[in-house]
């Protein structure tokens, strides 16, 4: 508790800190048309070229590209950019969320989005089925029936996906899908995915006897996915060059066009405490949307607690296999280490998910897990390897010398000794391997830092969001630095008699 | 970090109380280490209670509960009080029961003055509190061999008499003990047998009257003696005379000796080379030079060994012609020839 009250105390003089500290100026612009848009800084969403759109129509705008798509929202609102270019099938959800926001007349490119598949024999059959469709969906009118319900006379709120008549005959087919993209894929109630991209690939399935299952993954890990066969195909990506080296790509299933946004009159805002109000609703209330977070949380908890005890199994292993082996063993160790070390998170990860059990039928978590337990496994064998460096030669000779095997002498003389070294060093492990979870997005796996950028992507607030994921991993820190204490206290006592109860044992002494 | 231990042949009996003794770095910890194969030799059997250790097929756990090691720096358990120190071996080695294990560890915390101290973690003891806890943890598993290694080196004065009490103690119950020293008075005390290690095996083995009063070979007589050797090589072509001077100086500097005898050192040194380099040098032209300072009769040995020789002078008498020419001093007790197994067959020694 007064652990708690302690970060509680500077988290809430950052608050106010933030909420008194003056607003930067705002440095806001009327624009009539895109011409306009030279001399100023424009932001947009890394990964779809729309900087070489730009530099073709306005040599002279500054193009700032962001990752995230309410933080660009964000940046438009405080005025740290004047425009920002985006799709004119979201444009108007934005704009319930931002009154302000205003489309300038004329697009600058019209965009195809199409699905991408595995260039093989099995991808391009499936392709060819989902360009027969795609034909006969724009034909019959089906396209426009859809781009009606979701982007032209879109009901905010009351919008679902019909996903009945699904028959499953001919097999299962696994999408993967940016999914915080209102209206084309996005989380609704309760945090089902909906949008025009789901109910396509429901139409689909539903005429050619599929069933479809929905991956919510980042774009940038899309091709990964579908090259190495952890899904069939990535719905709603633009067409790209290099791309279309690697994979295959099918015809387009709606167009849309490039728009540019700025911000426009003032709207009246209400008082911080309205907003805050107003922001707990999104963020927790509407939807069931605290559903998500604690499925996220759930699932973060599950890797973090699996990896911290397989982990430390793992070093366990680690150590006692180098201290009966030879040279060969510790040179393998310290490679293994040496290899978990320098790979960063993300990148160990894919490996792991897209290349090394590609071919298995592991489930993404599994894969999390087992990434996260050979990092943590590495770490921990690295830290009772110093520890037991700290304890000294002198304590293991005097058990040698009395007769304790190799084992017994480690469990029961230098591990015990050796904890009190790492013992806050595997703390801060613990912490950050709870930290570092958050990138299992890349791997599909919804975790909380995943949850929260869903929802984020929902209510175009990207405050409230985030300092409520802020503190949920707060409080899972707490919680797993408390357990970890607590084990360690624990195992101080284990196999341990007190002093009151070894003076009971006496019987010679005092006679 | 092990000293070459290149020639070891010797039988230790039931209830022998031996001493290692012998300058530092001729394999005294080796030798007592390799007795419980901490220390594995590169050739060569050890055998205890006519069971080979060093073959691959023994029961070396079983062996070395038989055998008990105390250290020089003590190696306590540091996570375990005193008394879990002695009961750890007893309860998951021996399989006593923690009452067992208990009982014997207070009674032998007892005989070594510790039972006050029992329930104390290593790092709240002084030296002689921690290396007596350290004997009594060796006690615990029934140890029928008792290996010293150096176990008072690292205490201050009044622990040293803590600890040398207790040993001595165990050495009246008539236990099989190895004890590596550098106090002689204390192997002296202790032991029934005494081995002297140098030149890389034991150089001289006898009881204790034998090696303390009447050593028979020189290492052991320097060493008994407390004798400290310069030893300098000087070939006419290099010679460098500030430099011999320098290392005289400094090595009688270390021994307290006073500064008239030093002089008298260096004279003595300057005049013998000359005369030896004028009229005596064969065709080696070079001269062994060795002073000798013993600690305990103050006497300071000053031996001139020429490698060769075409006349044999008396230095003595030569000196002293040359001193009334140049006014110099001549102050040594005694002069003489020996001798020598090297060389010319001749040293010439002055006491000084």
């Amino acid at each position: 508790m007064k652990r708690l009250i302690t970060v509680l105390i500077p988290l809430c003089i950052l608050v106010l800190i933030f909420i008194l500290l003056p607003k930067s100026e705002n440095n806001r612009v009327t624009l009539s048309s895109i011409d306009d848009l030279n001399g100023l800084t424009v932001g947009m969403q890394n990964g779809l070229n729309y900087d070489l759109l730009l530099k073709d129509r306005c040599p002279d705008a500054e193009p700032i590209l962001f990752s995230d798509f309410s933080a660009m929202n964000q940046s438009l609102l405080q005025g740290k950019i004047s425009a920002l270019l985006t799709e004119s099938v979201s444009f108007p959800t934005d704009k319930i969320e931002h009154p302000s926001f205003t489309a300038l007349d004329g697009s600058l490119d019209k965009v195809g989005n199409h699905l991408i598949l595995k260039n093989d024999g099995k991808g391009r059959a499936l392709a060819a089925e989902l360009n027969e469709y795609i034909a006969a969906y724009t034909e019959d009118g089906t396209r426009d029936e859809l781009f009606s319900y979701w982007v032209t006379n879109y009901d905010r709120g009351n919008v679902t996906v019909d996903k009945s008549g699904i028959t499953g005959e001919n097999g299962v087919l696994t999408f993967v899908a940016e999914a915080g993209y209102e209206p084309a894929c996005f989380a609704g109630n309760d945090g089902e995915l909906i949008g025009f991209d789901v109910d396509f690939i429901y139409h689909f399935c539903r005429e050619y006897g599929y069933e479809p299952k929905i991956i919510p993954l980042d774009y940038d890990a899309m091709s990964a996915a579908v090259v190495s066969g952890r899904c069939d195909a990535a719905i709603g990506v633009v067409m790209d060059d290099e791309r279309e080296e690697e994979v295959y790509f099918t015809d387009t299933y709606y167009y849309y066009d490039v728009i540019a946004v700025y911000n426009g009159d003032d709207v009246e805002s209400g008082s911080f405490f309205e907003n805050l109000k107003s922001g707990l609703y999104k963020t927790f209330i509407r939807e069931n949307r605290w559903k998500m977070f604690l499925e996220g949380f759930e699932t973060t908890l599950v890797i973090a607690i699996l990896a911290v005890v397989f982990g430390s199994g793992l070093g366990l292993l680690l150590y006692l296999w180098c201290m009966h082996g030879k040279k060969a063993e510790l040179k393998f160790t310290s490679g293994l280490c040496w290899l978990m070390s320098s790979t960063p998170t993300i990148l160990l990860l894919m490996v792991l998910y897209y290349i090394v059990f590609s071919k298995y039928t592991l489930s993404n978590v599994c894969v999390a897990v087992i990434g996260f337990t050979l990092r943590f496994g590495c770490v921990f064998y690295e830290r009772i390897v110093s520890g037991v460096k700290a304890v000294g030669i002198g304590q293991e000779e005097a058990a040698i010398s009395q007769g304790f095997s190799r084992n017994q002498m480690f469990f029961r003389i230098q591990l015990p000794q050796a904890k009190r070294f790492f013992m806050s060093a595997y703390e801060g492990d613990v912490i950050s391997l709870i930290l570092e979870t958050s990138v299992v997005g890349y791997i599909t796996v919804m975790d909380l830092t995943k949850m929260s950028d869903l929802v984020r992507a929902r209510t175009y607030e990207p405050f409230f969001p985030l300092i409520a994921t802020a503190l949920i991993y707060f409080l899972l820190i707490w919680l797993m630095t408390l357990l970890v204490r607590q084990l360690f206290a624990l195992w101080d006592k284990a196999g341990r008699m007190s002093k009151a109860s070894l003076e009971k044992l006496k019987d010679i002494y005092n006679a | 970090m092990s000293t070459p231990l290149a020639d070891v042949n010797v039988t230790i009996n039931e209830g022998d109380i031996i001493a290692v003794i012998g300058p530092s770095g001729t394999g005294k910890s080796t030798l007592l280490r390799c007795i419980n194969l901490l220390e594995i030799p590169t050739s060569g059997q050890i055998f205890v209670n006519g069971e080979e250790i060093t073959s691959p097929k023994c029961d070396l756990r079983g062996i070395r509960r038989k055998i008990g090691m105390v250290f020089q720096s003590f190696n306590l358990y540091e996570h375990l009080t005193v008394v879990e120190n002695c009961m750890l071996a007893q309860t998951i080695l021996l399989k006593r029961t923690s009452k067992e294990a208990y009982n014997k560890s207070m009674e032998l915390l007892v005989s070594v003055g510790m039972d006050a101290s029992a329930f104390k973690y290593p790092p709240e003891l002084s030296g002689g509190q921690k290396q007596r806890a350290a004997i009594a943890r060796t006690l615990a598993t029934d140890p029928e061999i008792i290996l010293f290694d150096e176990p008072t080196s690292a205490l201050d004065p009044l622990s040293v008499r803590e600890v040398e009490l207790v040993i001595e103690d165990l050495a009246r119950q008539g236990r099989t003990m190895m004890i590596v020293t550098h106090s002689m008075e204390f192997a002296r005390r202790i032991s029934n047998r005494v081995f002297y290690l140098d030149q890389g095996g034991i150089y001289e083995e006898g009881t204790p009257q034998e090696i303390f009063e009447a050593p028979k070979k020189i290492l052991t007589q320097k060493f008994i003696h407390q004798i400290h050797s310069l030893k300098m090589i000087l070939k006419e072509e290099n010679r460098d005379t500030p430099n011999e001077f320098a290392r005289i100086v400094s090595f009688c500097k270390e021994y307290e000796i006073a500064n008239d005898r030093i002089f008298n050192v260096c004279n003595i040194f300057e005049e013998s080379m000359n005369i030896l380099r004028m009229y005596a040098y064969g065709e080696e032209r070079a001269v062994s030079v060795i002073l000798d300072y013993d600690k305990a009769s103050n006497n300071l040995q000053l031996s001139f060994v020429p490698h060769s020789l075409s006349t044999a002078p008396d230095l003595k008498q030569t000196i002293l012609e040359s001193i009334e020419y140049k006014l110099l001093m001549y102050n040594a007790k005694e002069y003489r020839t020996e001798p020598s197994e090297n060389g010319a067959g001749v040293q010439y020694i002055f006491s000084i």
